[in-house]
């Protein structure tokens, strides 16, 4: 076999234990690898409708067949599981040497089911898995828990770990490797913590091969040439903080938890001021010839950095009503160091601030504490401590269980705390942020494309929004299965067809374009029918009432009604019934049988 | 009768460290509207850091990875765009996620 190890651990941390299965050609070629392949996965070792803090609840890793090719932006490796947030489909992408060293092992994924009795980490290389104690590992860092078993182990390992936070079973922990990288959204970190697991080490020397090197050498050499032209430029410079400035002139950088859609002192969170003023250093993951990562240094820090994205400066920025740098630059330091979602934290503070400032909520200490409220809420949050208890259950469960009366302004679907795109403004986006699988999700569809171009009419919510959608989680779901980093996708002159040609020169398959486009849709079909094998229902496409109901403050809306005729294209676009469920006929279009457990009559 | 149009041409991301600058005024000589054609001769001169990195020499295209957007609204095709005294264009990198 080219390209794939062809076989996946499966690992019992109750009965420290572990197993192998192999993966067949005809399910790697369906499910290609990445998210794709964690989704089949997913979809067989999760037993219906149990708990997500149930230790029967697989923690899946799973690497891509480019991976270990040292083709530009390769390095990469999904996370699924049930999401502890949503209670759908929850999978993660990071990245680096983690990726590639968890392929040398010789496994393409690993499954960890169970949960140890006491605090374990796991060592994981070609003989298998080595159970360790882990106890003396709580409380430390990300990056202390990193360094630590490196100088343990041997700085060759790469290390899988949590923070305090998932430690605490904060619901949108995060998992982290490589020096501070995030498996970031839907709380992969507080599974992992519920199996009491504080660390995964990866090493290994297994090498795969590829059905035809010598195309690929050469193929090695024009994506990285062509990587570092016009294309890449806006992430080689300034990295995803260049949308922050663009985002906020054009009213759709979501302030004041989602009240606004821009904010007046922007220079305070620009990619541009930033670094025009700040100390700004350039990184790498493995392997990546683009090199997005930005370290800013922290102003009176003694020189500490932290990595900063677009995301991160929105949610503990303009979002919670921060308005200096330094506060949102420790503050995003503080989320890496602890393990957890900077958007989801961001987004469940500004909700709770808002519920203060209405008087839903009675908190003498907010107010008292300037610039200093978020980062007291985030340590409350991460330690379970006063209020934080509650809002360590993400924004969904506090709204129900602090103040109901907030739960119009709690910005989540499905449970997942919505991103820095304002639905209002970007109207593809606000499609596909109801009906994604993983909730309020914005790496999954690539929408936001079709709104800032000539194409789209961003403010207008129209029937051809559906296709729009569907076709962009097609093609994100190929990317995240391959795995391409979404940053090289402007490379491409015509990317099925190009990565078709990559796919057949690492597995030796004659893989077309077309066949490629239909394993993105049908990959994004199986996550659908995991959610509706756990219980989706129509009502769960939606967006917050605050969406729907408020006009943004540049007079930017958007009805029900608009929204309702959205996810209706979009259904018909997929080929579902009008509710939103997949018909048995599209089933066996995709190939979607063979899955256990599918009970037709939840199907459609 | 004034046979000049003002146009406010603003700068994000990449193109503002190309330009140097944030945003730049400019007239150029019409009696109703102009195309983007007209504007690129006087940009290129009073923003010469912009040649080849954001307009392309020769053709005085945009280059492919930005995009333009009209008064804080829609992203428009600069070719078939007649610009109109009081407009802003809003030049920013084509966008891609983050």
């Amino acid at each position: 076999m080219y390209g794939y190890n062809g076989f996946v651990l499966l690992v019992d941390l109750k009965k420290e234990r572990c197993d192998t299965i192999s993966l067949s050609q005809e399910i790697l070629r369906k499910y290609i690898g990445g998210t794709g392949l964690a989704a089949w996965l997913l979809y067989q070792h999760c037993p219906e409708g149990i708990d997500p803090y149930h230790p029967d609840n697989p923690l899946i890793f799973c690497t891509s067949p480019l991976v270990g090719t040292q083709l530009t932006t390769s390095s990469k490796f999904a996370v699924a599981t049930k999401s502890p947030l949503t209670g759908f489909i929850g999978d993660s992408m990071s990245s680096s040497f983690l990726a590639t060293e968890l392929k040398a092992t010789g496994f393409d994924a690993v499954v960890i089911k169970g949960a140890a009795e006491k605090w374990k980490f796991i060592s994981v290389s070609e003989n298998g898995v080595r159970f360790y104690e882990g106890s003396d590992l709580l409380g430390l860092t990300t990056s202390e828990t990193e360094s630590h078993l490196k100088s343990e182990l041997g700085e060759d390992h790469r290390i899988a770990c949590i923070g305090p936070a998932g430690e605490n079973l904060v619901r949108f922990a995060t998992i982290s490797n490589d020096g501070g990288r995030q498996a970031g959204r839907t709380g992969t970190g507080a599974v992992m913590g519920s199996k009491k697991l504080k660390a995964i080490s990866f090493r290994g020397s297994s090498v795969v091969d590829s059905a035809e090197e010598e195309a690929l050498r050469v193929r090695r050499k024009v994506l990285s040439r062509k990587s570092i032209g016009k294309a890449t430029e806006k992430y080689r410079n300034m990295g995803t903080m260049a949308n922050t400035a663009v985002f906020n002139r054009l009213g759709s950088l979501p302030s004041l938890n989602f009240r606004k859609g821009s904010i007046k002192n922007i220079d305070e969170f620009s990619g541009e001021s930033i670094h025009k003023q700040t100390k700004v250093k350039k990184a790498h993951c493995a392997n990546c010839t683009i090199g997005c990562e930005k370290l800013v240094e922290i102003p009176n820090s003694d020189g500490q950095r932290t990595r900063l994205e677009y995301q991160s400066a929105f949610a503990l920025g303009p979002l919670v009503g921060l308005s200096d740098r330094e506060s949102m630059l420790k503050d995003t330091h503080f989320c890496d160091e602890m393990g957890i979602d900077t958007i989801s934290a961001g987004v469940t503070i500004a909700w709770y601030l808002e519920c203060v400032e209405k008087d839903l909520v009675k908190d003498d200490e907010i107010g008292k504490r300037g610039t200093k409220t978020v980062s007291d809420l985030l340590q409350k949050i991460v330690f379970r401590t006063g209020v934080g208890d509650k809002l360590a259950e993400g924004t969904a469960k506090a709204s129900e269980s602090i103040a109901k009366e907030g739960r119009s302004f709690a910005m989540h679907v499905k449970g997942l705390e919505m991103p820095g795109y304002e639905p209002r403004a970007l109207k593809s986006m606000a499609l596909a942020l109801a009906v994604s699988t993983r909730g309020a999700c914005h790496n999954r569809s690539s929408a936001y494309e079709h709104d800032f171009s000539e194409s789209g009419n961003r403010f207008e919510a129209s029937f051809d929004k559906g296709a729009v959608v569907a076709d962009g989680e097609d093609y994100s779901a190929v990317m995240d299965s391959l795995i391409w980093c979404k940053f090289v996708r402007k490379v491409f002159d015509d990317f099925y067809s190009e990565s078709a040609e990559v796919i057949n020169e690492i597995t030796g398959w004659n893989m077309t374009a077309d066949e490629l486009r239909k394993c993105g849709e049908r990959i994004n079909n199986l996550k659908k029918l995991f959610n509706i094998r756990e219980g989706w229902e129509r009502k769960d496409d939606t967006l917050p009432e605050r969406i729907l109901t408020e006009p943004l403050d540049n007079g930017a809306q958007l009805s029900g009604s608009e929204l309702g005729m959205m996810i209706r294209s979009y259904y018909q676009a997929r080929g579902w019934t009008e509710e939103g469920y997949i018909p048995q006929s599209k089933c066996d279009e995709l190939g979607l049988h063979g899955l256990s457990e599918i009970n037709w009559s939840k199907v459609g | 009768m004034d046979d000049h149009i003002n146009l406010t041409v603003e700068f994000y991301g990449t193109s503002r460290q190309a330009a140097d600058t944030s945003q730049l005024n400019i007239e150029i000589p019409s009696d109703n509207s102009v195309l983007w054609s007209d504007i690129t001769t006087t940009l290129l001169e009073k923003l010469p850091g912009l040649a080849g990195k954001v307009i392309e020499v020769g053709s005085g295209c945009l280059v492919s990875s930005y995009a333009i957007n009209l008064n804080g609204r829609h992203f428009i095709n600069q070719e078939k765009t007649a610009f109109k005294d009081g407009d802003v264009l809003i030049i920013v990198p084509s966008m891609a996620g983050g």
